[in-house]
């Protein structure tokens, strides 16, 4: 794995901690999450055209989990799964969860994080850069992925945002753009 | 007769890529006079999985970007196929419709369509047509009432200062992002690679084509099957984009055309200011938002302090620092040290 030591990453003891605890149920929430955006935001499924069936594998390399992607709109799905039974996927996207996560919300460039090899792609590059650019456009919040609207949604953005801001700065992480 | 782009105050215009409408509103907000962008089809040479515009995001962009003093440009740039132009002419049909300020077009078939159909619409003669001497802008200026041409980024500034002089257009240059070290429009090398080209169908080294493969310590990014870069561990990786391959010929391992680097022209906005240049271009509609927010921030920076009497280059240089491809950053032909 070419990715740069420990940038960015959870410290090793809690990269070790977290494979004995038993897994959160986000693979159903996040599922239902993508397949709400679906019929709000059709237009971005659009966006994907034929690389809505792809099967997205994104690797958290500081989780001992994968999470499995298929984004076809109400059809869409997302399994998490234990690192050994990943399967191989269309297109796998690898990286530490704080750079992930800055990529769905538009905190990091795709492109730069990839020339400083903080993320690597591997299978099939289409795919990879037609979701990247569908996520690019959704523009995610964190309340929006949850489903919050109105004032609320102001307040879980701003201390989800915050919150990141400052584990990017703990982990080190890439400078944000 | 087309009219003037409006609402520039400032002595040269920053035109900013947007590949989505979240990167439109992100260059729009970031301080963008001008906005380009393209069709999700071959008729732009941005035709990458994901990227570009439907008629209704356009139409919503331009309202956007209007409401907001920011002149939108859409690019219709690549060459019609014969017997088969009807989506250009309907691009040019909808940028008309959604109210876009200037069509950027290059294919002569494209440019008389727009001349004879809508007038009121500025043409900019895009960077594909590859025209750099007088004669060649002056035919288009003259055949179909083109008022900008974006020039190749192969001409140094002492050139472009003259060429300003023997024309009577308005002059756009690319200041910032990749770089295309072919004269554009005539590159035919990815299509060896690879079938596919920039001028027909809208994509150079397509990302179909692209593998990134690790072998041992080593990353290799290939195109098309082709070995183009192999990477160290910890060395900044690039896109294989064939004229920035690193290859062994003569027993010796070298960038055979020129160097993975972006362009910086920001050291040399006064210089091209003097020259006469209108309007400065930076590249990237396959750029994300984040990109485009910084990058636009630094120049528009850079621009407005010019105008105040100042110059911004160390600020907008240290702005621009991890935006570049490779890391590392050129001012190209400008100035005629590249090889």
């Amino acid at each position: 794995m070419a990715l740069k030591p420990e940038r960015g990453q959870f410290p090793p003891v809690l990269q070790t901690a977290m494979r004995f605890l038993p897994p959160p149920p986000l693979g159903m929430f996040l599922t239902h999450a993508v397949r709400r955006l679906s019929t709000q935001r059709p237009d971005l499924f659009e966006r994907l055209g034929a690389y809505k069936r792809a099967q997205f594998i994104v690797d958290p390399v500081d989780l001992p989990y994968v999470f499995k992607l298929v984004p076809n709109g109400e059809h869409a799905f997302v399994e998490m799964l234990p690192k050994a039974k990943a399967p191989q996927g269309d297109a796998k996207i690898t990286g530490p969860l704080i750079v992930l996560l800055g990529l769905i919300d538009g905190t990091y460039d795709g492109d730069a994080m990839f020339f400083s090899r903080d993320l690597v792609i591997e299978g099939d590059t289409d795919a990879v850069l037609a979701l990247r650019n569908t996520m690019e456009e959704a523009d995610l919040t964190p309340a929006e992925l949850i489903g919050l609207n109105g004032q609320l949604r102001d307040v879980v953005d701003r201390c989800a945002n915050s919150t990141l801001a400052n584990l990017r700065k703990v982990l080190d992480a890439p400078q944000a753009g | 007769m087309a009219s003037n782009l409006t609402n520039i105050p400032q002595s040269m215009e920053l035109v900013c890529p947007a590949g989505t409408p979240a990167a439109l509103k992100a260059a729009v907000d970031a301080g963008a006079h001008s906005v380009y962008c393209g069709f999700r089809n071959e008729t732009n040479a941005r035709n990458f999985p994901g990227l570009n515009f439907s008629v209704k995001e356009l139409r919503d962009g331009v309202r956007y970007a209007h409401q907001r003093g920011t002149n939108v440009l859409v690019a219709v740039n690549t060459f019609a196929r014969a017997g088969d132009v009807g989506i250009w002419t309907k691009a040019v049909d909808d940028i008309a419709a959604c109210g876009a300020d200037a069509i950027i077009a290059a294919d002569l078939a494209v440019l008389d369509y727009a001349h004879k159909n809508h007038p009121q619409v500025r043409l900019h003669l895009s960077v594909q047509a590859a025209a750099a001497t007088p004669e060649a802008i002056n035919f288009y200026a003259q055949t179909f009432g083109v008022q900008r041409v974006v020039l190749p980024r192969v001409m140094s500034v002492e050139e472009i200062e003259k060429l300003n002089k023997e024309i009577s257009v308005e002059t756009e240059v690319f200041v910032f992002g990749g770089l295309c070290v072919m004269t554009e429009g005539r590159c035919a090398l990815s299509s060896y690679a690879t079938g596919k080209s920039p001028n027909l169908t809208g994509v150079c080294s397509p990302p179909g084509d692209v593998s990134y493969d690790e072998e041992g310590d080593k990353l290799y990014a290939r195109l098309g099957g082709f070995t183009i870069d192999g990477f160290e561990a910890g060395e900044n990786a690039g896109y294989p984009t064939l004229c920035k391959g690193r290859f062994n010929a003569n027993d010796e391992t070298s960038y055979l055309f020129e160097d993975p680097v972006s362009l910086n022209a920001a050291a040399l906005l006064p210089r091209l200011r003097a020259a006469g240049v209108t309007a400065l271009k930076i590249e990237g509609r396959q750029r994300g938002k984040a990109y485009i927010s910084q990058v636009v921030k630094a120049f528009r920076q850079a621009v407005d302090v010019l105008d105040a009497g100042g110059n911004a280059e160390a600020e907008v240089s240290a702005m621009l620092n991890a935006m570049t491809e490779g890391g590392r950053e050129t001012t190209g032909a400008y100035k005629k040290i590249w090889r």
